[in-house]
């Protein structure tokens, strides 16, 4: 008797053990402790990775991408650096491709940041800066401004493939910065439109599919007012060279952007932003769980909505108007950064930011080392977009957000 | 209890005694905006007297009953009258009898859109058709560059096939992507992605194309090549007929369908299948008109909210209104186009009606939300 009660006193304490053990993995594993040690290393990794697509990306386009010109030139490349660094620029390329790995850098993150909160905000793994209609709205001002108060120049283009001849000396702020002005308004303008008229015809309340239609109609129909604009340019006279700025306008350019002026104009309002968003991120988090819920722990639902679509939206215009149309970056990034970081976005959104700029530095390397450096938009929608759908078909199951 | 009774009876009678006048009324309309069309001069220059129109019809028929019967005395028969002639008559009238079926099956797959996913904003080119049309004559005309001048039955084909292709990919992607088998909506999503994929690959090699390519491209995209042959005639024909009869037939499942899913399943009706095979026939329908007429698309989401609000949303009542109203209303629009382009140059039927539609389109949504918050 006592000895079967002592086996079933050893097997209880064997069960007791073993559940301590269990039950103190699980709580560390919920108070995170290991996570926190994965996320920094993975921020950690990222941020060398970014660093190192920088520098890649600055080497690829300078020295074309040949072994032996690597070698050469990696001395010029250190001596330009230094240069740049005692502010000596010097005008062998170096300069303007540093600056500009750099926008292209701040332009990933800015797109894959406001994707991930437009998604979150909207609880919709559709949602991004491009289907709610900020990018091709911006690109309607675009044309307009290209249609309307730009000349026919045969020689110099407004957007082209040496990005240097749209600097204009001893010209005023506002008046160089004219096109990226109008851009800025009118995707402003199309995303407040969008959001009124899903607004209203959701009766008072702003549902994630209604939008999204609203969103995919107006697209539609600005597409096809470009489609007209440039059937109009074509009809009256084909050798315009508007029509092909107009077009690398709409297949994403970078060629526009190289100089510290245009680094610092990207980088303020964008770095801005993801502050204020980094800072939101507990709101945006609470938003997530469904707009009842989060009136009931007390936040101001659609003041919130309305400040996180605005910061969202003016990231994107920025990047819209200095760059053109990038689509899917948006909407594909913060997918992949859910895989990893989870869909806290306390986690979120430094691991989406990160993981956008090695993207679309990665792209636009594809895309230069293609010798075609106008077509970003091109490569990135179809990574991207195939991306989305593969994701879409083979992680319907095991989605980190319920939503997403 | 009796007094009840007797107030619906009333009610009833007066209801339908009013869809009947309504009904009378579109169909005056449709006459009259029948006869202004055939009146009006395809080049847009002006009117031809009703009685002169008339008389250049009945000519025109004799000229084909001539022409079947192997008559020659009848060709010499019909009079003509201000400056018209055989082909311009006979033009006028086909494109006049195109244009309204085009109209008409445009507004029925719109409302058949409306109602399978309840949502006022479902447009039947949602499904990717459109940039399916767009691709297929890209290819179209990087393949036989300025032969496809020419080239009708090779373009019907591609055109056709690429549409078809594109609904098969967004249909079996969103069956793979959606967690319940064949969920509409999110053969919606997966058709909002593959659209915005297709139409910037579209957009790129219109990017490298020659002049002459990029101009034919655009022309055949907004329908200004688009001749009316026998060939294109029958192939329209054959295709609405295809498409309109399971809608015909499903037209009872189709009020059903509009309730919730719960609703449907009580009263014994599968909704899934029927949703998909309905969009289908739906999508075909909105294929052939675009192809035919140029990207008229617009159309397809103005009219059902029109007739929504005259006939009530009783599909049965929708069916045979829809068809009415979508024929006024692009034949306006033609017309309207058609006196413009004398003045202006040429300006396509699709760019006039997405201009003028899709401002019209956003004031109804706001002002039924109006409506409905009133009563």
């Amino acid at each position: 008797m006592s000895d079967k009660q002592g086996k079933y006193n050893k097997l209880d304490q064997m069960i007791k053990v073993k559940a301590d053990s269990l039950y103190l993995k699980e709580e560390k594993r919920f108070i995170g402790y290991d996570e926190k040690k994965l996320l920094s290393t993975l921020f950690i990794v990222l941020l060398v990775t970014v660093l190192a697509s920088i520098f890649f990306t600055v080497n690829l386009v300078v020295i074309h991408f040949s072994p032996a010109g690597y070698i050469n030139e990696i001395h010029n490349y250190i001596e330009g650096f230094a240069h740049l660094l005692s502010g000596k620029g010097n005008e062998n390329g170096m300069n303007i491709m540093v600056c500009r790995s750099f926008i292209i850098a701040l332009v990933g993150a800015a797109l894959s940041v406001s994707g991930a909160v437009f998604q979150g905000v909207f609880r919709n793994p559709m949602a991004s800066p491009g289907t709610i209609g900020a990018q091709s709205g911006g690109i309607l001002a675009g044309a307009i401004y290209i249609l309307l108060f730009t000349e026919d120049n045969k020689t110099t283009q407004i957007f082209n493939g040496d990005g240097l001849s749209d600097y204009i000396g001893g010209l005023s702020l506002l008046d160089r910065y004219a096109r990226q002005a109008v851009i800025l308004l009118g995707a402003f303008m199309t995303v407040m439109f969008v959001v009124w008229i899903a607004r209203a015809a959701g009766r008072g309340k702003v549902s994630a599919l209604m939008l999204l239609m609203v969103g995919s109609v107006l697209s539609a129909f600005i597409q096809s007012l470009i489609t007209m604009i440039r059937y109009y340019m074509v009809m009256l006279d084909p050798t315009d060279s508007r029509i092909s700025s107009l077009q690398i306008f709409m297949m994403g350019s970078f060629n526009d952007s190289y100089s510290p002026e245009h680094l610092l104009l990207i980088a303020v309002p964008v770095g801005i932003c993801l502050i204020i968003l980094y800072r939101m991120r507990m709101k945006i988090n609470v938003l997530v769980f469904g707009e009842e819920e989060a009136k009931t722990m007390g936040i101001r639902v659609s003041l919130i909505q309305g400040v996180l679509i605005v910061l969202s939206t003016v990231m994107t215009a920025v990047t819209v108007s200095f760059c053109g149309q990038i689509g899917f970056i948006g909407m594909m990034v913060p997918h992949i950064a859910r895989l990893f970081s989870g869909p806290d976005y306390k986690n979120l959104i430094p691991v989406s930011a990160l993981l956008g700029s090695v993207f679309l530095l990665i792209i636009y390397d594809i895309s230069s080392m293609l010798n075609m450096a106008v077509y970003v938009n091109l490569y990135s929608s179809l990574i991207g977009g195939i991306f989305f759908l593969v994701f879409m078909i083979r992680s319907r199951r095991r989605r980190s957000a319920e939503w997403a | 209890m009796q007094s009840g009774l007797d107030l619906f009876h009333k009610n009833m009678i007066k209801d339908r005694r009013k869809t009947i006048v309504i009904f009378l009324v579109s169909l005056l309309i449709l006459v009259l905006v029948f006869g202004i069309s055939v009146c009006h001069r395809t080049d847009g220059t002006g009117f031809i007297s009703p009685e002169n129109a008339i008389k250049n019809i009945l000519s025109a028929i004799t000229h084909k009953l001539a022409g079947i019967t192997k008559n020659p005395a009848g060709y010499s028969m019909g009079e003509y009258s201000s400056y018209t002639d055989y082909q311009e008559t006979m033009d006028n009238l086909n494109s006049v009898f195109i244009t309204m079926a085009a109209g008409g099956i445009l507004a029925l797959s719109g409302a058949v859109y409306q109602n399978v996913f309840r949502n006022p904003l479902a447009a039947p080119t949602m499904l990717g058709v459109a940039s399916g049309i767009n691709a297929g004559l890209l290819l179209f005309v990087l393949h036989y560059s300025s032969a496809a001048l020419i080239m009708q039955k090779e373009r019907y084909l591609y055109t056709y096939s690429c549409a078809l292709g594109m609904l098969a990919l967004v249909l079996a992607a969103g069956k793979l992507a959606g967690k319940r088998k064949f969920a509409a909506n999110d053969m919606l999503l997966v058709g909002v992605v593959i659209t915005q994929l297709v139409s910037i690959v579209i957009t790129y090699f219109q990017f490298n194309m020659s002049l002459e390519n990029l101009e034919m491209f655009q022309n055949f995209s907004m329908g200004r090549l688009t001749s009316i042959t026998g060939m294109s005639r029958v192939i329209f024909v054959s295709i609405i007929v295809v498409g309109i009869i399971p809608i015909y037939l499903l037209r009872y499942s189709l009020n059903v369908i509009s309730f919730s899913d719960e609703d449907a399943y009580t009263m014994g009706i599968h909704t899934g299948i029927l949703r998909i095979v309905v969009l289908v026939f739906a999508t075909l329908l909105v294929t052939a008109s675009i192809i035919h007429c140029g990207s008229i698309g617009v159309i397809s989401m103005i009219v059902p909210y029109i007739t929504r609000y005259l006939y009530g949303s009783d599909f049965r009542k929708m069916f045979y209104s829809c068809f009415i109203m979508g024929a006024i209303m692009l034949l306006i629009c033609r017309d309207i186009t058609n006196a413009l382009s004398a003045v202006f140059g040429f300006i396509p039927v699709g760019i006039f009606v997405s201009l003028i539609g899709s401002p019209v389109f956003f004031c109804m949504l706001v002002n039924a939300r109006r409506v409905e918050n009133d009563t």
